[in-house]
């Protein structure tokens, strides 16, 4: 196998077009926004923290997460024999009624980034507390109208706000609402409402993400979303 | 076990901070809209954030997370629901003095560079890509694309022959 000699690079090649060799070279130019790589990176952490890179599996941010729950979630279909096995697992989809009103008027939260993170393996383990217990038990005995069908939409709406989470918190914060008016109670219903959290954290709209991230400890007491949500609410100027 | 965790955090942080401008860059030249690319560069990092504790150095880093970006930004060009994007960022309203002149030009440049890239399938795309504008070394590339190093020499020429195609039907003149 021969060693081929490095080519030179066509900017730097001066037989070639010069207006070539600058439309090259204008793509040099180009820098990200400082503010938006922090972002970026504040969002990395956030969601793929789980244990700031020590964690082989925690990595994931909203969106890979989301990702992986929301595809796992569809693949589920919300079943109630999911639910079942799961115990009342604190990231358990379709989550009773009773607890989204508690969601006051915020926003809801779906976690992209954090949720995620820990729920698709906290799913199963969760520990509950009594009151989620109760609630779970309730779930069970009301043999349940089949959970409502996720279709297509459900997941790729969740996606869809998940990935604007970063770059369009508004936009994704309207993504999650539009997804809790369609799909009040979806496989990804604890993702959905740890991103309205995120994201209300993210428009700085301190009050009603507390108020949110409040109704959201109080159903997921466990939720590998806490930390992240309890970060993100850290971050807004107001108390 | 916490200082661990918090030594591994800032390694990411220094990695990120290294790297991320670049797979920015790459990734819009890749063709991912501006809306999107913050949302792909994250998915790019979150993967770099899982991975770099098992990053056995066998590649270079920079390699490694250029191969993770070619991946992430295939991937998120096959998802139906990407958004549409308009094809350039927002030119400046208005640009009357010479820096703004200058940035605007420099703008047009891209969008049309964006448009000749458009024009390559996504496997010369990227060669071209990582080689001409990330500088990339040809075995760095080879690397990240995870092909033979004839192949990815057989892309670069080719996808050199069709930019210079694309550039004279964007109005550039034939070299």
């Amino acid at each position: 196998m021969s060693e081929e000699r490095e080519p030179v690079r066509l900017r730097d090649d001066p037989a070639e077009d010069a207006g070539l060799r600058a439309m090259l070279e204008a793509a040099q130019g180009e820098h990200a926004d400082d503010a938006l790589l922090e972002r970026v990176l504040a969002g990395v952490l956030a969601g793929g923290g789980g244990g700031g890179g020590t964690s082989g599996g925690g990595g994931a941010t909203a969106f890979s997460k989301l990702a992986a729950s929301t595809a796992a979630a569809v693949a589920v279909a919300a079943s109630v024999a999911w639910i079942a096995s799961t115990g009342v697992g604190p990231a358990t989809p379709a989550p009773p009624a009773h607890v989204v009103p508690g969601m006051g008027d915020a926003v809801a939260p779906l976690d992209a980034g954090p949720a995620d993170t820990g729920r698709s393996d906290a799913g199963p383990v969760a520990t509950a507390s009594e009151e989620d217990a109760d609630a779970g038990r309730r779930v069970l005995s009301r043999a349940p109208a089949p959970p409502p069908d996720p279709g297509p939409g459900d997941a790729a709406l969740i996606l869809a706000a998940t990935r604007a989470r970063v770059s369009d918190p508004a936009r994704s914060l309207a993504l999650a609402l539009e997804h809790r008016e369609r799909f009040p109670e979806s496989a990804a219903t604890e993702d959905r409402e740890a991103l309205v959290v995120l994201d209300l954290a993210a428009l700085d709209r301190g009050p009603e993400a507390r108020r949110a991230a409040e109704s959201f400890r109080a159903r997921w007491p466990r939720s590998a979303a806490l930390p992240h949500i309890d970060a993100a609410l850290a971050r807004t100027s107001s108390p | 076990m916490q200082a661990a965790s918090q030594s591994s955090t800032h390694d990411f942080t220094a990695v990120f901070r290294e790297h991320a401008p670049s797979v920015h860059r790459a990734l819009r030249r890749l063709g991912v809209g501006g809306a999107d690319a913050p949302d792909v560069l994250q998915e790019v990092f979150v993967v770099v954030h899982k991975k770099l504790p098992g990053f056995e150095g066998r590649s270079q880093l920079r390699t490694w997370i250029y191969g993770i970006a070619l991946r992430v930004a295939s991937d998120h060009r096959k998802r139906a629901y990407v958004r549409r994007e308009r094809p350039t960022d927002a030119l400046p309203e208005r640009a009357g003095s010479a820096p703004e002149l200058k940035e605007l030009e420099r703008r047009e440049r891209v969008a049309m560079l964006d448009r000749a890239l458009a024009a390559l399938s996504p496997e010369k795309r990227e060669v071209l890509v990582l080689f001409e504008l990330e500088e990339l070394t040809m075995k760095e590339v080879a690397a990240a694309l995870e092909c033979p190093l004839m192949t990815a020499y057989a892309r670069l020429y080719s996808a050199r022959e069709e930019l210079r195609k694309a550039y004279v039907r964007e109005g550039g003149t034939p070299s």
